[in-house]
């Protein structure tokens, strides 16, 4: 098997092309720095320090299970 | 100033943050009208079964006296309640002004947040998302009119921890079979409909060839229950230099189904999912929060 034939065959193995790689990787993980792109605290302290601070209240979204378990 | 937290372990946190929320909590029970959403069953440390309004989104100052709290399961209601908390806040700052405000002495572990990663593991930080496939499955449960859009485009997100030995591997190109176990078992599952326990065990796995060469991570699973599935490939580039992984991009698609409510996708439909692996950045806050397995599974890092 030549060498192209050998590409044409790995390519044909792998349903997930190097394209597909890259559009969804840079979609979905690629310079996510927050969730959702709020700045979130994720300990009551830290939030009422920065609360403090700044001269805001508190925002506190509380779930059953940790928030970054789903978006 | 957003603030996330997992009220079922804070609820009996002996801790200032603890105490803080249980405070936030019991003001918001006090004022009545319990929701749907808020509702939560757990047993206090007697054992008795309580019922508590501690989940939704709460607004308060630095003191935890509450402003607001959310009626409603929506962005809208929130938006509302916190909007009005707000101008209760304004108010209350110009009574308070003048008056010197501070917060108690931190207590010990007030800025960790429960299980820390592996000491000189790695953190990689993921995300959910669905990608193709049809959503719609409000004829099923009409409380969540409404709710199929948003679902539709939620992110999902978690965290894989990578211990020492397993990233000692991988600088070395190889990759442990306690890592693909961990990856297959607990991080390739639709989370975008809320964190459940949707995992999956050893006899679910139908397929699981993962491989790296030269720095190229491919795959292949097939991961099936009697109800639920997903079927997907893996791409993916593992980097390392001067003996530290610079780099773990991957990304699994496939196609996922489910055929319980919880999915809120009309039955015997699939959907394609994407799941993206990366890097944590040092210091992210976001990496910090443990992966949603950990809760269940106390031998996720075998």
């Amino acid at each position: 098997m030549n060498t192209m034939a050998a590409l044409v065959f790995f390519l044909q193995q792998n349903g997930l092309t190097e394209d597909e790689f890259r559009k969804l990787h840079q979609e979905l993980a690629a310079g996510k720095k927050t969730a959702c792109g709020i700045p979130w605290e994720f300990t009551i302290r830290e939030g009422r320090e920065r609360a403090l601070k700044e001269g805001k209240p508190l925002f506190i979204y509380a779930l059953g299970g940790d928030f970054l378990g789903n978006g | 100033m957003p603030v996330s937290v997992n009220s079922y372990k804070m609820f009996f946190a002996q801790s200032d943050d603890g105490q803080f929320l249980r405070k936030v909590f019991d003001a918001a029970m006090s004022k009545g009208g319990l929701t749907r959403v808020g509702k939560q069953l757990f047993r206090n440390e007697k054992g008795e079964e309580v019922v508590h309004d501690n989940q939704g989104t709460f607004t308060c100052d630095v003191q935890g006296d509450l402003l607001g709290r959310q009626k409603g399961r929506w962005v809208g209601s929130s938006v509302q309640s916190a909007t009005a908390a707000l101008d209760d806040f304004e108010k209350r700052k110009g009574q308070l002004a003048g008056q010197e405000i501070s917060l108690p002495p931190s207590d010990q572990d007030a800025k960790t947040y429960g299980p820390q990663p592996p000491e000189e593991g790695l953190v990689v930080e993921q995300t959910i998302k669905v990608i193709g496939g049809h959503r719609d499955r409000e004829s099923l449960d009409p409380g969540l009119q409404g709710s199929a859009g948003y679902y539709g485009r939620a992110l999902g997100l978690d965290r894989l921890w990578i211990r020492k030995d397993e990233k000692d591997l991988l600088v070395q190109g190889k990759l442990p079979q306690s890592l693909t176990n961990r990856i297959v078992l607990y991080h390739l599952r639709d989370n975008t409909y809320g964190q459940l326990w949707h995992f999956w065990s050893a006899k679910d796995v139908k397929k699981a060839e993962i491989h790296l060469e030269g720095g190229r991570l491919t795959g292949k699973v097939h991961l099936e229950t009697g109800k639920r599935g997903y079927e997907a490939d893996l791409l993916g580039f593992v980097e390392s230099k001067d003996g530290r992984i610079t780099r773990f991009d991957v990304v699994s698609k496939g196609w996922s189904w489910d055929k319980e409510v919880w999915s809120h996708a009309p039955p015997n439909s699939k959907q394609l999912l994407a799941i993206t692996f990366r890097l944590s950045d040092p210091g992210s806050k976001m990496g910090k929060v443990p992966p949603g397995a950990l809760r269940h599974f106390p031998e996720y890092l075998r």
